[in-house]
């Protein structure tokens, strides 16, 4: 247990440093925040023609509302956790990928949801945007992390015969599992 | 002295002391001219009104009834008392100190606007009163001075002939502008004070207000461009950063609290495969 505590907080500040990187803001951070702001805009069309993405600001053309979607309203704070830890527990390669993915996916479907909401959310109410967003949305997107934490640590074999090594550049796992 | 040599003289005299006044310089608004509407207190509307530039407000924060009022499309967002609205603020306390002290050409008596033909120049007067219809005749500067405030009766307009401009025509109103239903303004309205739209009434240029509110009730205030030089630049929509305010996804705190709670979790499952 010992072994997992220490290797989780040396996945986590590898990497949230990586992250933090000028390098990691501009091949990761500032891309992925572009592309959730479009994906979000793409979907909120599909019932709403007056959304328009114009870099990470997410606006309404018929009231002037918009949001900006910054570095950290992205979702991979919360992800890079879970990925953190899914990296610190013994568990084979092949399930820690399909972890990875699948992590990465539910926090980013859930925070593509959060953002559509607090867009709209946004335009009814000031006070109930800052209410969602600041408790109702981050304990969502807790919860959301931590059951497929706890689905992922059920769905591994009991005893793997040999547990993998830990992997050692993080920052390379963190670019695959964010290719999708 | 040679005749063309006075002649020379003479022009740029009459230029200095602003007898010229079609070949005045135009009010600059700086970043206000990105503006339909701001207003210092708040900015309340009431129907279907539609503005073509950024709303704004500062240093109130109150805006209220967008919608069922509108932005035109791509032409600006709402400020609330963020720094676009206050720089946009310091712009127009310039630019209403300019219109406020050009030399008066011309005093309009009783300050009885209607059925007048105006040419360009800087008009004085206590307060405005429009009923009917007031002409701006030829291209140029024309500076309506209030020294108290300006109302315009129902169904009241100007109309611009000959190249005037509505991005030429300004109204520095000392108080507070009332545009009566139904009226159709043209200019820049710079109003110490409030501003108020009755039902209906349009304008052409911005509604700017230094301290108090600006009251809407289904207008359609139309940001003009262009005028005379420098010419009021068309409005750019300044989108607002709802979201910059530092309220990230997951708090630190809060990603501690995950961060424990897999560990818990983990502890959990770890001892399961133990047991």
């Amino acid at each position: 247990m010992a072994r997992f505590v220490a290797l989780f907080a040396v996945m986590l500040t590898a990497l949230f440093a990586a992250e933090l990187t000028p390098h990691g803001q501009s091949a990761v951070v500032l891309p992925w925040t572009e592309a959730l702001v479009r994906i979000c805009a793409g979907l909120a069309t599909l019932f709403d023609s007056h959304v328009e993405a114009v870099g990470r600001i997410l606006s309404s053309t018929a009231n002037g509302f918009a949001i900006s979607i910054e570095a950290g309203c992205n979702g991979l704070e919360a992800a890079i956790v879970l990925i953190a830890a899914m990296l610190a527990f013994p568990a084979p390669v092949k399930h820690r990928a399909i972890g990875i993915v699948a992590g990465l996916c539910a926090v980013q479907a859930l925070n593509v949801v959060r953002v559509i909401s607090l867009f709209y959310l946004g335009q009814w109410s000031a006070a109930a945007f800052e209410w969602a967003h600041l408790y109702v949305w981050q304990a969502l997107i807790m919860l959301d992390a931590l059951v497929v934490w706890l689905l992922w640590i059920r769905m591994l074999p009991r005893s793997p015969s040999t547990p993998a090594p830990v992997l050692s550049s993080e920052s390379g796992v963190t670019g695959r599992a964010m290719a999708p | 002295m040679s005749f063309r040599a006075t002649l020379f003289t003479f022009a740029l005299a009459a230029l200095a002391s602003g007898a010229l006044p079609s070949l005045a310089q135009n009010v600059s608004l700086g970043t206000a001219a990105n503006f339909g509407v701001l207003a210092g207190s708040a900015v309340t509307n009431t129907g279907p009104t539609v503005i073509t530039g950024n709303v704004g407000v500062f240093p109130g924060t109150s805006i209220t009834g967008f919608p069922p009022g509108s932005i035109f499309p791509g032409s600006g967002f709402l400020h609330s008392a963020d720094s676009i609205a206050q720089q946009a603020q310091s712009d127009l306390t310039t630019a209403y100190n300019d219109a406020a002290t050009r030399v008066c050409g011309t005093p309009i008596a009783g300050g009885l606007l209607g059925g007048r033909t105006l040419t360009p120049g800087v008009y004085c007067m206590g307060a405005g009163d429009l009923t009917g219809t007031l002409t701006l005749d030829g291209a140029g500067v024309y500076i309506f001075q209030m020294a108290s405030s300006l109302t315009t009766a129902s169904a009241s307009s100007v109309i611009l002939l000959n190249g005037a401009s509505a991005c030429g025509v300004w109204w520095q109103v000392t108080s507070s502008a009332t545009l009566g239903t139904a009226s159709a303004m043209a200019g820049n309205i710079l109003a110490l004070t409030s501003i108020t739209l009755n039902t209906s009434a349009t304008l052409s240029g911005r509604t700017l207000a230094r301290n108090g509110a600006v009251t809407l009730d289904s207008n359609t205030v139309t940001a003009c461009s262009g005028g005379p030089v420098p010419a009021v630049p068309p409005p750019v929509p300044v989108p607002v950063i709802a979201g910059a305010a530092p309220i990230p996804t997951l708090s630190e705190w809060a990603m501690i609290l995950l961060a424990g709670l897999m560990v818990i979790a983990a502890y959990g499952a770890m001892r399961r495969r133990k047991a």
